[in-house]
């Protein structure tokens, strides 16, 4: 693990990676995993590829795992600016994706400089929301209720319903202590949710999951 | 407007506009079997920008360097967003 970090930290950030996850197209950057040297603020294409993955890997026949659909962190963006004439067209392009059929639905958040997660969460009906600098969800959540709504009368041809959902905001999460590891913290109260365990997880663990990440990255594969 | 890898009024070009976060949009002629790399490439001499910093993205997803307008089913007149990479550390 510790080579094959030490020599990716090493090369020139805008080189291009060789190989690919399977099933993610884009081209990867050097810059990518060194976005998870201890105390560097982490890029999107970190959040993009362990969450695809994380949904590839639940989509396994024999995953113990719920199954996991994720979007990206451009997505609340688009549908904030958008709106849903445009975001209808996400899930048809991707292989006519019945988002519906997923137990969890991670929508990774990122607010001009930090790293947040939310989900909505089809086995316990909560719409959750996690910054591990305790903040609000800042109409996140609303949005991403007014989107699964929108979504469902369009793809389904009937109403969903929402009335015995809770929003859950901050429960149990651990903090941050310093001013870079947001990143982090987001991906990892993505796994517990995805894996659906409490968050068992805290400031000091950081910098192991930061190489854990990376190696991950690096291998093309999630770890167990 | 820039014509990639393609001579004009050839029946098979097809306009892609690519708009930057600040909402300012370039145009490219391009032939449907381009890689959209040149076409990245290109806005980013343009525009000055570092190909790796920019995110460029149709129906929600990030577009492969290697795909075509045609692999990704791009038709006349398909816009291109091209979103600035995001970071976080803490602040806000």
């Amino acid at each position: 693990m510790e080579s094959l970090i030490q020599k990716a930290i090493k090369r020139n950030p805008d080189d291009e990676i060789e190989g690919s996850f399977d099933g993610v197209g884009t081209t990867l950057y050097y810059a990518c995993p060194q976005s998870l040297k201890p105390g560097t603020w982490l890029e999107d294409s970190v959040t993009i590829l362990i969450l695809f993955s994380t949904r590839r890997r639940s989509e396994q026949q024999n995953c113990k795992y719920p199954k996991t659909y994720t979007f990206n962190s451009f997505f609340y963006g688009f549908y904030r600016d958008d709106g849903f004439q445009k975001c209808k067209r996400f899930t048809i392009r991707d292989k006519k994706a019945d988002i519906f059929s997923y137990d969890i639905i991670l929508f990774p958040v990122h607010l001009s400089s930090h790293w947040c997660m939310s989900a909505a969460n089809f086995i316990e009906k909560r719409f959750e929301y996690y910054d591990s600098l305790g903040g609000s969800d800042r109409g996140h959540l609303d949005l991403m209720r007014d989107y699964l709504e929108n979504e469902h009368l369009d793809k389904k041809g009937t109403p969903i319903d929402f009335s015995l959902w809770k929003k859950h905001v901050n429960v149990n999460n651990p903090h941050q202590h310093n001013g870079y590891d947001c990143g982090v913290f987001s991906l990892m109260y993505a796994k517990c949710i995805s894996e659906q365990k409490a968050f068992d997880f805290s400031q000091k663990d950081m910098d192991y999951f930061r190489k854990r990440i990376a190696y991950e990255i690096l291998s093309f594969k999630l770890l167990d | 407007m820039g014509e990639l890898g393609a001579e004009e009024n050839k029946p098979d070009l097809i306009k892609l506009t690519v708009k930057a976060s600040d909402g300012s949009e370039l145009a490219f002629k391009v032939k449907k079997t381009t890689a959209m790399r040149k076409i990245m490439d290109s806005f980013c001499d343009k525009t000055g920008k570092n190909s790796t910093s920019v995110r460029f993205m149709f129906d929600g997803d990030e577009i492969e360097k290697d795909a075509t307008p045609e692999s990704l089913g791009l038709e006349d007149g398909d816009m291109i967003e091209a979103k600035t990479k995001q970071l976080g550390g803490f602040a806000y």
